[in-house]
């Protein structure tokens, strides 16, 4: 089995550093810590030939980190991609072709008008949605006025996941967004894709996130409370959302998460905190009962009652989340297993969870195009 | 606008593709639909380079069943009836 045993986090937000500044704020702690025992660097990036004009990144990264011999790869599997290279080092950890495996998430997004880097992320679409200029969020806004729709919860509700998400934010060094929001000002706030609002979106952000992947034989000689990786599930659904059953449930986050706990051997119930995928508000709740911790259509009454806060019975997205914490694309998986290893270690500081053995992250590529789900546990 | 259908289970795409996702036919053909009937609609300020700076995508039903998102060149209501064109501008619907 493989476990984590450190994470390091760049500051997330808008940098004025480079690409490989803002990857090595994060991973150089843990290359001077254990630089001769890493064997396999993986990087989770998934547009830094579109937004950095680099192709190769994994190669000229382990340049720049002095690791030139360590053997490397990138992983690109969109906003999916953090998953995805945590699945990809799990199984190089337990399959035996490497015994330490450095994960490092970073993307480099700012600089550019709104507009094209919208295009950019758009670009993961297939050809006849893009084609009727459909973009992340708009899918998101159909999700919404469905979800309004179908289950009829107060509209506040939804806004709700960027209150909550915005507080945890504000206790998170690392995260993009420092401050409180109120719920009026989320209401308030400017329409991006109606009905949801400029709050209930993740913004464009830069930002980098390191991880150390290694056996569970080896695991206690670098942490005292190694997080192991008991379960993992990957799935996909149809790239076309106009082709799915409907707006207000995401077949691959019900199938990698299923899959996730079976191979766990626990229960949804089972877990204490969460990082889900909320790139737009809606999605943390549709997530949470995609996931199996809410019944379907009920996930907004946890926004209500506080069981989804800091204090709640279930937290979900203590970092602050996508929303608050900020998103960029190939960091946001790692830093999810990120904040699960500091939280599970009890070193999240003043947006530490009360009860902490069982984690778990969802990460979502595109717009439920593929996902990827992983359950921790300390002992 | 031309769509591509799968000769053995019935699906239709708008885009060509290689095999059938419902049934792994190979045997698509292309076919023709004019109009659909709008079941949802948002209106969308973060839009993509290219496209104008703001406008309403709509979510649409075929005559023939087929889902659709299709830019709309003006304001029109759920349940309105609109012709899909394909063009330069992309996929778009207007008012019959």
């Amino acid at each position: 089995m493989a476990s984590v045993v450190a994470a390091s986090f760049s500051k997330f937000g808008k940098r004025e550093e480079d690409v490989f500044t803002i990857a090595g704020e994060s991973a150089s702690p843990l290359v001077e810590k254990y630089g001769e025992e890493i064997d396999f660097v993986i990087v989770s990036n998934a547009y830094s030939g579109e937004y950095n004009g680099v192709s190769g990144l994994n190669n000229l990264l382990t340049t720049y980190l002095g690791m030139d011999r360590v053997p490397s790869m990138r992983v690109d599997n969109t906003s999916g991609s953090g998953g995805s290279a945590m699945l990809a080092a799990r199984a190089l950890v337990e399959s035996g072709e490497a015994r330490n495996v450095l994960v490092i998430g970073v993307e480099k997004m700012t600089g550019y008008p709104t507009k094209k880097s919208t295009a950019i992320i758009a670009s993961l679409l297939p050809p006849e949605e893009r084609a009727a200029g459909v973009s992340l969020p708009s899918l998101a806004a159909f999700m919404a006025k469905s979800y309004l729709k179908e289950f009829n919860p107060s509209r506040e509700s939804l806004a709700m996941v960027a209150v909550k998400n915005h507080h945890n934010g504000s206790l998170n060094p690392y995260a993009h967004f420092q401050a409180d929001v109120s719920l009026e000002k989320v209401m308030e706030s400017r329409i991006i894709a109606d009905p949801l609002r400029i709050y209930e979106y993740c913004p464009v952000s830069d930002g980098a996130v390191s991880v150390l992947v290694t056996s569970d034989s080896e695991a206690h000689s670098y942490s005292s409370k190694p997080a192991r990786i008991t379960g993992t599930g990957n799935a996909s659904g149809t790239s076309s959302v106009t082709a799915r059953e409907s707006f207000t449930s995401v077949d691959s986050v019900k199938d990698a998460s299923r899959v996730a706990f079976s191979k766990a051997g626990i229960k949804p119930d089972d877990v204490d905190l969460a990082e889900l995928h909320d790139m737009a508000s809606v999605l943390e709740i549709v997530e949470s009962e995609d996931v199996g911790f809410f019944r379907k259509g009920e996930g907004w009454r946890a926004l209500e009652t506080g069981e989804t806060a800091l204090n709640g019975e279930l937290p979900i997205n203590a970092s602050g989340g996508l929303n608050s914490k900020g998103h960029p694309i190939g960091a946001s998986g790692v830093a999810q297993t990120a904040e699960i290893y500091l939280q599970l270690t009890g070193n999240a500081g003043r947006r530490q969870v009360k009860n902490h053995n069982i984690g778990f992250s969802l990460n979502m590529a595109g717009f439920g195009n593929n996902s990827t789900a992983i359950v921790y546990e300390v002992s | 606008m031309d769509f591509v259908k799968c000769q053995e289970c019935g699906r239709e795409y708008l885009f060509s593709r290689v095999r059938c996702s419902s049934c792994g036919s190979m045997d698509l053909k292309k076919g023709e639909i004019f109009s659909a009937r709008i079941l949802e609609r948002i209106h969308l300020i973060a839009t993509p380079d290219t496209f104008p700076d703001e406008y309403d995508v709509a979510f649409v039903r075929t005559e023939n069943g087929m889902n659709v998102f299709c830019r709309l060149e003006n304001t029109l209501e759920p349940g309105t009836i609109v012709t899909l064109q394909r063009n330069a501008s992309g996929i778009t619907c207007v008012g019959t």
